[in-house]
């Protein structure tokens, strides 16, 4: 993700967080990757070009493992056709069972089905501008491609943050390694600790690296 | 599978079993099997619940052999719940047992003299049927454990709980699974209803000393076989996303696409949708020593199913699939696991459908008899079910009854049967299926398609908004054939995009069988299979008003994409034109 900007993290609003955890506490992210998280990126474009250009996926991962793709809730069939605008909510699974599951797919030969409710190609097609765009990961996608928007770093709001600190209680954070706020390294012991330092930010740009 | 048991229940003295040659239904199985002998044998006017009804259970054409996913069983009867032919599906053990055993189906007929229940043993041996009136009342899992204590830890069982013998429009019939867990059912259309009128609580099963069924042809079968089970496990859902999340998996996205009926079918969307997904239930069922990934019968190898221990480590449920956490979760406005997987044990333990129960709880939540989300409420309710108060009568009656008894205008049901977890207003060629299959709103009934059905059978344009009649019709015809087949239906996906696995499945039915079918047979088998069940449903007084979503879903917009269902009547009327 070489194009997310650091200049976001200025806002005095989002607290930066960077936490060094161990390999087992990469799953408890897990959760806040489903709900959503957001991205600072070029927009305008189309997915294709965010997910090859902005991000530096692979034609073998796309074409492999990303079956299933919904851009503000409706199904795509076309990534090359379909653009992001800034703010746009951009859910990314891999092919799903159930007869609906295979009618939500991308190019699925069972399109129809959900035809009223499918992205239509090119439309809103404008000026690519440097924007934020909402990403839901699911399924087989956790697990591929959510150390990587963790290692790059994320947006959340911060009362998702303390949901995460608060849901995992203590054993998630005996699983940081080290923590760095804004710079500075800390030591937060308690979840109490956490809930103070975020009560007075809206969000929370986070990175997260095994160590 | 050469023989048809038959019991008549209402024999003097008691049940007597006979067996007959399969004769005029050989070469069906499954759900062919169970439609045939019920459009054949049962007048279409009668009772669901009366002397006239059957009820029948039938392994699928392959159930017994080595071919994976083959142990799927059907049971039929008229349904006490839609009032038409209903075949309902279940995976667990009973179906390869009984297929070893030789019977191509059980029939239960007839009406017993008195209010007695009676269990069955079947072995190499024969058929012994004893009353056994300490097995009253008796949940699924405390029958089991007594057949256990009597017959041996080798056995596989056929059973119905309080529900059942209650005869309540929403029981189940319960088969065990490979650890001998009551926790697979046939769970649509009320058949635990017509077993329970049968007055037969359990059917027990040993196949000591039967060997596996041999295929006409044993090298290509093998063979076939081979490619069969590569094609399964080499595909994105039945070689990963089915065996590591289950069918739960769909929660995620189904909420995604706003399809996700929500608040009893009032919304699309629900807020607490990924803390129910599949992705954490896998993660809870790891952690507290449960499964993520196990099979329900042997010889599967997609293995979506799971188990779910409580806080303490102890066994709760089976892992609760989709369209459980849905209804009890989603369309309740319930948002924990451990509730949901409560009230998946309880509805298995009572026998009782849990698509039928979630739905009928949402309604009840809409009537003001609990509020959404409120879980121990809905345990409490279905614990109601279990103990036959009136109040438990009524939500064991399913949506329609309790519906009217609280005066809900939204009520989501076809033909009577409550409609699963897609919302028809935003996937409207889902809403073609429920409308349309002559079993009621039902999920599974559009579940399968190959690409070669689509250009062999059928002429469809995907992409064009009518092909969507035309897709459900071809979905129909080749989940039929899947159904009679014995294979598990979510080899579904597989078949859909490799065209190389549907034709390992033809060849091994044609390899078991000695036949030469093309996929232009299967097509006619799954037809021949439809119009079957059409014919019953006309017989039984239903019309093509039958064959349509409830009013709401064309007047009351589902958010987030506010739509309404569009299909026109007169298009849902050309399904069936072939
Ligand atoms: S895939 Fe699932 S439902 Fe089908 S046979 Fe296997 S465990 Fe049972």
């Amino acid at each position: 993700m070489a194009n997310q900007n650091p200049q976001h993290d200025i806002d005095a609003s989002v607290l930066n967080i960077n936490l060094t955890v161990q390999l087992s506490a990469v799953k408890a992210f897990f959760l806040l990757l489903q709900n959503g998280f957001s991205i600072k990126c070029l927009t305008g474009i189309s997915i294709e070009q965010l997910l090859y250009n902005q991000l530096g996926l692979t034609p073998q991962l796309v074409e492999k493992k990303i079956s299933t793709v919904f851009l503000d809730g409706k199904p795509v069939d076309d990534i090359a056709m379909a653009i992001v605008q800034d703010g746009s909510s951009l859910a990314l699974s891999g092919a799903m069972p159930g007869l609906v599951g295979a009618t939500l797919r991308r190019k699925s030969p069972l399109a129809s089905f959900r035809q009223s409710i499918s992205v239509e190609s090119g439309l809103g097609k404008s000026e690519p501008i440097q924007g934020h765009v909402m990403v839901k990961l699911f399924n087989v996608l956790l697990k591929e491609l959510g150390p990587f928007f963790l290692r790059t770093g994320i947006f959340v709001s911060a009362p998702a943050f303390v949901d995460l600190v608060s849901g995992k209680a203590d054993d998630f954070l005996d699983k940081c390694i080290q923590v760095v706020v804004n710079g500075v390294s800390v030591t937060l012991q308690s979840q109490g600790e956490w809930h103070s330092l975020l009560a007075s930010h809206d969000s929370v740009h986070l990175k997260v690296k095994v160590g | 599978m050469d023989k048809i048991l038959r019991i008549d229940v209402g024999a003097d003295g008691g049940p007597k079993a006979t067996t007959d040659p399969v004769g005029d239904y050989a070469g069906l199985g499954g759900r062919a099997l169970t439609s045939a002998i019920v459009s054949k044998e049962v007048p279409m006017a009668c009772h669901p619940l009366g002397e006239e009804n059957k009820l029948v259970i039938a392994p699928g054409l392959l159930s017994g052999s080595i071919a994976a996913m083959s142990g799927r069983i059907s049971v039929g009867a008229k349904s006490p719940l839609t009032g038409g032919i209903k075949e309902a599906n279940s995976g667990g053990q009973p179906s390869q047992v009984l297929a070893r055993l030789g019977y191509a189906a059980i029939v239960l007929q007839g009406k017993p003299k008195d209010d007695s229940l009676y269990k069955v043993f079947i072995n190499k041996n024969g058929v012994e049927i004893t009353k056994d009136n300490s097995l009253k009342m008796l949940g699924n899992y405390d029958v089991v454990e007594k057949m256990k204590e009597e017959y041996g830890q080798k056995i596989a069982c056929i059973s119905i709980g309080q529900a059942g013998e209650m005869k309540l429009a929403a029981s189940s019939v319960a088969f065990t699974d490979m650890e001998l867990r009551p926790s697979r059912h046939a769970g649509r259309g009320g058949l635990g209803a017509v077993m329970g009128s049968k007055g037969i609580k359990v059917i027990v099963l040993d196949d000591a000393g039967m060997a596996m069924r041999q295929p006409k042809d044993v090298e290509r079968f093998k063979e076939a076989n081979k490619r069969w089970i590569a094609g399964l496990q080499g595909h994105g859902v039945t070689g990963q996303a089915l065996p590591a999340y289950g069918t739960n998996v769909l929660t995620n996205i189904i909420n995604e696409a706003g399809a996700y009926p929500t608040y009893n079918f009032k919304e699309g969307r629900f807020a607490g949708a990924a803390k129910i997904s599949g992705e954490v239930l896998a993660e809870m069922e790891t952690k507290r020593g449960g499964l993520a990934t196990h099979g329900c019968h042997s010889g599967c190898v997609i293995r979506c199913s799971g188990i779910y221990n409580d806080k303490d480590g102890h066994f709760l449920s089976k892992q609760p699939e989709y369209e459980t956490v849905w209804a009890h979760g989603g369309d309740c406005g319930i948002d924990d696991l451990d509730t949901i997987a409560m009230l998946d044990f309880l509805d298995d333990n009572y026998g009782l459908d849990t698509i039928e129960m979630g739905v009928t709880i949402g309604v009840a939540m809409e009537a003001g008899l609990l509020k959404f989300g409120d879980g121990k409420g809905a345990i409490n309710l279905i614990k109601e079910v279990g103990q036959g108060t009136p109040l438990g009568r009524i939500i064991g009656s399913g949506a329609v009854v309790t519906g009217k008894v609280f005066g809900i205008e939204r009520v989501p049901v076809v033909k009577g049967q409550a409609m699963p977890a897609y919302d028809p207003r935003a996937v409207h060629g889902i809403g073609v299926t429920y409308a349309t299959s002559p079993m009621g709103a039902d999920h599974t009934a559009g579940y399968a398609i190959a690409s070669n059905i689509l250009g062999v059978g059928e002429k469809v344009d995907p992409l064009k908004p009518e092909g969507q009649v035309d897709l459900s019709r071809a979905l129909q015809i080749a989940t039929a054939f899947i159904d009679s087949s014995g294979m598990c239906v979510f080899v579904a996906f597989a078949l859909l995009d490799q065209p190389e696995t549907n034709q390992a499945l033809i060849d091994l039915v044609n390899a078991f069988y000695g036949w030469n079918w093309t996929a232009d047979d299967t097509v006619e088998f799954g037809k021949r299979v439809l119009k079957m069940e059409r014919d019953f449903n006309v017989g039984a007084g239903f019309t093509k008003e039958h064959d349509r979503l409830p009013l709401f879903m064309k007047t009351q917009q589902l958010s987030p994409h506010n739509l309404t269902f569009q299909v026109k009547d007169e298009e849902l009327d050309g399904v069936f034109n072939w």
